[in-house]
């Protein structure tokens, strides 16, 4: 590949905010696998693949934030969907709030610089 | 479960075979995820080459995993404290025989010598000085002696106290350095 590697700044970042983007995917719906890494396909800039998306659910199972089910799919055989438990639905409140307060500090300081 | 494919099945062997550090029912787990996900992949119509390839290969992903867990090993975290517990009563079991030893015999040197030390410079003192407390004998030693020899007693009796005060400390570290470490600390040496 010509393009450099991600710098590890970059990849750090990541790292934090894909968990926020997994739990929120399941706040609503199940999910299974497949699904949830096509979903986080859509946002290049996570640049979630299969070799970060599949080690991540599985922290976040042991984690005891998730927790899967077995249910009949349509086609083919039964998938492995992932549920929120309700520790990891405290656990995305939390998160979103921190989210959400840490981009509106560095969008103010992007934006002004600190000068008032 | 789709027949299995021999492409599909050396790559999840190879998989297996790479997660080999992890528990076998996780590795297990594991394996079965990614054979769900080719599978739904390629039920997607998507050709085997481009859905293995897009995974990576194995001891990549293998990596990844390692890596991830790592961050909160539960598992690991389980056995890490259990063993630490038999570490921590084993050191107690052998700990509490030297200590009581070592703090039995140091403890009643360093209390009876600095005290005694001090009892005989204040007899030798008073002795000196011509007053005869009653019930003491000095044994015909000069009151001058029996108060240098006080400070010599005192000595050995507080150094009995600091070689007590080292060992407690020694004990403490030993006991503080079995303890799991605390979450987010690095892993001791």
């Amino acid at each position: 590949m010509a393009i450099a590697p991600p710098s590890e700044w970059t990849s750090q970042l990541r790292r934090g905010v894909l968990e926020l983007c997994v739990l929120r995917i399941l706040r609503d719906k199940t999910s299974y696998g497949y699904e949830i890494v096509t979903t986080l396909e859509a946002w290049a800039p996570l640049a979630a693949g299969e070799n970060t998306v599949y080690p991540l659910l599985r922290r976040l199972k042991n984690d005891g934030q998730l927790e899967t089910l077995m249910a009949e799919s349509p086609a083919g055989p039964p998938r492995q969907y992932y549920r929120l438990t309700s520790q990891g639905r405290r656990r995305l409140q939390g998160l979103e709030k921190e989210w959400g307060e840490l981009a509106r500090a560095v969008e103010d300081c992007m934006d002004s610089g600190g000068a008032s | 479960m789709t027949q299995d494919n021999p492409v599909v099945e050396r790559y999840l062997e190879r998989l297996a075979t790479a997660l080999k550090s992890f528990e076998c029912a996780e590795s297990a787990e594991i394996v079965n995820d990614l054979r769900g996900h080719i599978e739904e992949a390629q039920a997607m119509g998507k050709p085997l080459d481009a859905v293995l390839e897009s995974i990576g290969p194995a001891e990549t992903l293998a990596r990844a995993y390692a890596i991830e867990l790592e961050l909160n090993p539960r598992g690991a975290r389980f056995r890490r404290t259990v063993g630490g517990v038999l570490r921590i009563v084993g050191i107690l079991a052998a700990a509490s025989v030297v200590s009581l030893l070592v703090v039995g015999m140091l403890g009643s040197v360093a209390l009876a010598f600095t005290v005694s030390g001090l009892v005989l410079i204040v007899v030798g003192a008073l002795e000196a000085a011509g007053v005869h407390l009653p019930n003491v004998q000095l044994g015909g030693l000069s009151p001058w002696i029996v108060i240098a020899i006080g400070p010599i007693m005192s000595a050995i009796g507080l150094a009995a106290l600091a070689g007590l005060w080292t060992y407690l400390r020694a004990l403490a570290r030993t006991l503080r350095r079995a303890l799991p470490a605390r979450a987010g600390a690095p892993p001791a040496p």
